[in-house]
């Protein structure tokens, strides 16, 4: 046998000193903070905030963050990003052991409890009063007490997409979109199968992910009815929420023009199932029109309209937004303010929200005239600026979407009754509250 | 005569021609996964799929690094996981070394406290050693990840080697210390020598558990420029856009290294389980 | 006199030697634990700043919550069926392996290349395979006439799913050993045993199985133990659902943990996974103990 050394081939003490040596290395060059002279702002973000190198928006925000950088030349910027997901967590966690980041981007469904909990820095005394006023109905609906924690880029909203050469090959009128709940019915059955036996006619987020109540939860609103009740606590066990679940049930079991599979898929899943022409129609966000088309779906036929409401209710739907927020135990609230402010120039704003497709947040944007080039974008921001909510005022967001998103999936999919699923998850969530 | 000869024939075709079935169904998801690397989104995306790409299409691939640090996600995964065996056998093999050949004071405790480490689910440790790592300054270090895998790791690298140094026979030990050898000469020269095949068995799982571990490296890091290479792959599963394209691609460059490093040293491998590990 | 203070040497020899492996095992395991018993005590909620000590609140919590036992049950459920399907593939392909054919060092690397792969590329990529709408499965099943199946929309085929991708990964490690105790028995017993005139069959039973008792102890020990501690494919896969049909025990703490915020209560579910491995363990090792040694 030949004996062949370890795995470096080094004898076990040249080994020993092997590992010290490269142990010590690896502690400095990798090593953690340096005290420097300059600042050093640190950025918490998910990592879609910075746009793909080859969108149209790289050159907007290497601009915005360029100008930044020459006013300031003594701060370094430095960027932590990680996936949505792990973010919500990863910022607690950070501020739980005292070295949270100066800078967060979040989504809006977790400002609430942040600001409560006093992670997050009240910003209101450093905007000035024309921005204060310039806010949107949805913007504004973003404060906690009264007073601004975070600032949106933009907002998105849920619509229903659909697929043009279906709608014809059905023969209906390719630019009617379904208004109501029961034209989605009727339209739906000439829909179903028109492709095949796997193409049907509707499509929503069913799945156990994040996106499952916040595509549904609308439907509440357009009954009429709310899921949160006083103080911050789930009420899940109004007839609104049983109408509003009942509808997709009926849509799965009744109508059956809606796949048992939905309860399986994520956004993306969707987005692929739609893309594959199994989807004649699916609610998704508005962000996903530029999508859709990168992935090669034919821009003429794709169509999009507002989110269907029932005949005796009124037309509703969910916004979201990304917001830059400034951590409350910061030593540089000042020059982290500084930074959110270059990133959100007039310029930049409107140019992102034309390059995704999304709402601006200022009413001095939305009546743009930039947008009037585009009548869909202008047609989605009119629909946005009137029917957007914000679905996410609890003080929990995410145990409640979490509680939300298990009862769906045992009601749609068979494992009890509305009522058993409903109320036992809006008991489970209210005790969290405690 | 001739009948058993031909039984025996007839079994080795079929035991041949299983093989080569379950080889195949085995291999059949890296390699769809290799395949789908290798379409643009639009092919991939399109419902029938097809078996094989129509042309082979790199872009999933350029775009990998163009996207993000992929290529030092790479070296980021290759130096955690070599520091970790280092580590592992180094505290380990001494550790075996006593176990099998000592007799000593709480040697049952000692034996059950490193099994016991075994069991305890990994998950537990997460948030204690997180806040400890954030006073310490180590988070977005390898030091973090390094010491972590190394102590998650030491206790079954500790089970491993002991059953090969017990396989060694003690007579080579009593020879050496008649001879007026020190306790770490004989570790040095009798006994690492003949348990190289286990050692070497021991450093390539210990390897690839390091590379392809994930919970871990996704709490312990949070630059992009200290990202190991699971991370980045789950990175690419967005919250928005899952780009396919850049799983598989990515999951083959993963595959790739430690593949490659293992068929190299796989006789290696079986040779140093099969030679008693499981005394 | 002699005799006790050289075991006393010795013993301070071999705690010398284990310093390295010992510090890294108390300074993480052990503070791990500890850390772990005293935040069971509380209620520590990241999102509150306070922790007031609650006794066993968090233990009598989850004993009580109906979502625990489901999870666990769920758990044992997996795991007796990748048990199953992991030794039956591993035995199988260990003793086709054993054969003399030829390539045959060809199709062992083969059968394991599911070893290098990690949990988490493994799920993504069975993800995208078993996908019900564009996945190459459900076309296949489609193909030859068979309906198309709803994997991650319906609690039996996610959770087969789950066990398909897992035990794909899994097997190769058993394999391994078994072919390593294979090798390790003498053909003479089967010889002899022939000549008796026991036909193949009689010959496994008799001789195989025994033989590698020490080897379905290991198997059984660490697969049990790997599984309890199994989350990196629940979240590739299907993230605990449908609902909650596939929320392993593991994937319910780290949950609680990362989303809900409850260390507290969450590191008491730790305690009780740690002591249901604990258990496993020990009833493993009192089955099979006549074959074992230890030391």
């Amino acid at each position: 046998m030949n004996p062949k050394g370890p795995i470096l081939g080094l004898k076990p003490s040249a080994l020993l000193i092997l590992v010290a040596f490269l142990m010590v290395p690896a502690l400095i060059f990798a090593g953690g903070e340096k005290e420097t002279e300059s600042l050093t702002l640190r950025i918490l973000a998910a990592n879609s905030i910075k746009p793909m190198p080859d969108s149209s928006l790289v050159d907007a925000w290497n601009r915005a963050e360029e100008k930044y950088e020459k006013a300031h030349p003594n701060v370094k910027l430095e960027y932590e990003m990680m996936p949505v997901s792990e973010i919500f967590t990863k910022f607690v966690l950070l501020v739980e052991q005292g070295d949270p980041p100066d800078i967060v981007h979040l989504p809006d469904a977790v400002m609430y409890p942040y600001a409560q909990a006093g992670f997050l820095e009240d910003l209101t005394p450093y905007m000035s009063n024309r921005e204060l006023n310039d806010f949107t109905d949805f913007a504004n609906s973003l404060r906690y007490d009264d007073k601004v924690y975070c600032i949106p880029v933009s907002t998105d909203v849920r619509v229903l997409v659909y697929n043009k050469a279906l709608f014809r090959n059905a023969g209906l009128d390719e630019d009617t979109p379904p208004e109501h709940w029961e034209d989605v019915i009727t339209m739906g059955k000439k829909l179903n199968h028109v492709e095949g036996e796997d193409q049907y006619a509707y499509g929503i987020i069913a799945g156990p992910n994040f996106h499952t109540p916040l595509m549904w939860m609308p439907l509440v609103w357009q009954c009429g009815g709310s899921l949160i009740g006083e103080g911050g606590k789930a009420d899940f066990t109004n007839d609104a929420v049983f109408r509003a679940a009942g509808h997709y049930y009926d849509l799965i079991y009744k109508h059956e023009i809606m796949p048992k599979t939905v309860l399986g898929m994520d956004e993306d899943a969707i987005e692929r199932t739609f893309l594959a022409g199994q989807l004649a129609m699916a609610v998704m966000g508005n962000w996903k029109f530029t999508s859709l088309i990168e992935k090669g779906f034919n821009e003429d036929d794709l169509g999009w309209g507002p989110l269907p409401y029932p005949k005796d209710g009124e037309p509703a739907t969910l916004g979201g937004s990304w917001n830059w927020a400034v951590s409350a135990d910061t030593a540089h609230p000042e020059a982290a303010y500084e930074f959110i402010a270059a990133m959100n120039t007039d310029e930049f704003l409107i140019e992102e929200a034309q390059a995704a497709f999304r709402v601006p947040v200022r009413k001095s944007h939305a009546n743009s005239a930039r947008f009037a080039s585009d009548p869909r974008h202008k047609a989605m921001i009119e629909y946005s600026v009137e029917s957007g909510r914000f679905g996410l005022d609890t003080p929990n967001p995410i145990g409640f979407a979490t509680a939300l998103i298990t009862a769906l999936q045992m009601y749609w999919g068979g494992a009890a009754s509305a009522e058993e699923a409903f109320s036992a998850q809006e008991a489970e969530y209210n005790k969290t509250l405690q | 005569m001739l009948d058993r000869s031909r039984a025996a024939l007839t079994c080795h075709v079929c035991v041949f021609l299983l093989l080569g079935a379950f080889s195949a169904l085995i291999l059949f998801p890296p390699v769809w996964a290799l395949s789908t690397s290798l379409k643009p989104d639009k092919e991939m995306l399109q419902y029938p799929p097809t078996i094989l790409p129509a042309q082979w299409y790199l872009g999933n691939y350029r775009a990998l690094f163009i996207a993000m640090p992929f290529a030092r996600s790479l070296l980021n995964s290759f130096i955690v996981s070599s520091l970790s065996v280092c580590l592992t056998i180094f505290a380990g093999l001494m550790a075996a070394y006593v176990i099998a050949r000592k007799e000593f004071i709480g040697k049952e405790l000692v034996f059950l406290l490193f099994l016991l480490c075994m069991m305890l689910p990994g998950l537990t440790n997460i948030i204690p050693m997180f806040l400890l790592m954030g006073k310490l300054k180590l988070l977005n270090t390898y030091a973090a990840l390094v010491l972590l895998y190394s102590a998650g790791n030491v206790a079954f690298s500790i089970w491993l080697l002991r059953g090969f140094i017990a396989s060694i026979p003690q007579e080579l030990d009593e020879a050496a210390i008649l001879d007026g050898c020190s306790q770490f000469v004989i570790l040095r020269r009798i006994i690492f020598p003949l348990a190289v095949p286990g050692i070497t068995a021991t450093a390539i799982l210990i390897f690839i558990s390091c590379w392809n571990e994930f919970i871990v490296a996704v709490t312990f890091t949070n630059k992009e420029t200290m990202r190991t290479l699971t991370v980045a792959i789950y990175f690419f599963k967005t919250y928005w856009n899952v780009q396919w394209g850049s799983i598989m691609a990515a999951s083959v460059l993963a595959i790739v290294p430690v593949l490659a490093f293992f068929a190299v040293m796989q006789r290696q491998l079986l040779a140093g389980l099969t030679k008693g590990a499981f005394r | 006199m002699m005799k006790i203070s050289s075991k006393a040497k010795t013993t301070l020899w071999s705690y010398l030697w284990m310093t390295p492996a010992l510090f890294l095992v108390l300074a993480f395991f052990g503070y791990s634990l500890v850390y772990a018993f005293v935040i069971s005590t509380h209620s520590y909620n990241l999102m509150r700043s306070e922790r007031p000590f609650i006794g066993t609140a968090n233990f009598v919590r989850y004993l009580t919550s109906p979502d625990y036992w489901q999870s666990l049950w769920i758990t044992c459920r997996f795991l007796a069926i990748v048990m199953i399907l992991v030794v039956v593939a591993g035995l199988l392909f260990a003793l086709l392996l054993k054969q003399k054919v030829p390539l045959r060092s060809l199709f062992r690397g083969f059968l394991m290349v599911p070893w290098v792969l990690s949990m988490l590329v493994t799920g993504l990529i069975f993800t995208w395979i078993f996908d019900a709408q564009v996945g190459i499965l459900n076309y296949v099943l489609r193909s030859v006439g068979l309906k198309a199946v709803p994997w991650l929309s319906e609690p039996v085929p996610a959770f087969s799913l789950l066990a398909m991708a897992y035990v794909w990964k899994v097997y190769p490690f058993a394999m391994i050993i078994f072919l390593a105790g294979l090798q390790s028995i003498n053909d003479e017993y089967y010889e002899a045993a022939a000549v008796d005139g026991a036909g193949p069959i009689t010959r496994f039973v008799r001789i195989t199985l025994p033989f590698l008792k020490p080897q379905f102890l290991v198997v059984i020990v660490l697969l049990s133990i790997n599984v309890f501690n199994m989350i990196d494919m629940v979240f590739a896969i299907t993230k605990g659902g449908p609902g909650v049909s596939t929320r392993l025990v593991s994937y319910f703490m780290y949950t609680n943990a990362f989303t809900h915020m409850e260390m507290g209560y969450s590191a008491a579910i730790a305690i009780s996974l740690f002591l249901v491995n604990l258990v496993l363990t020990i009833i493993y090792v009192k089955i099979l103990k006549p074959e074992i040694s230890v030391g």
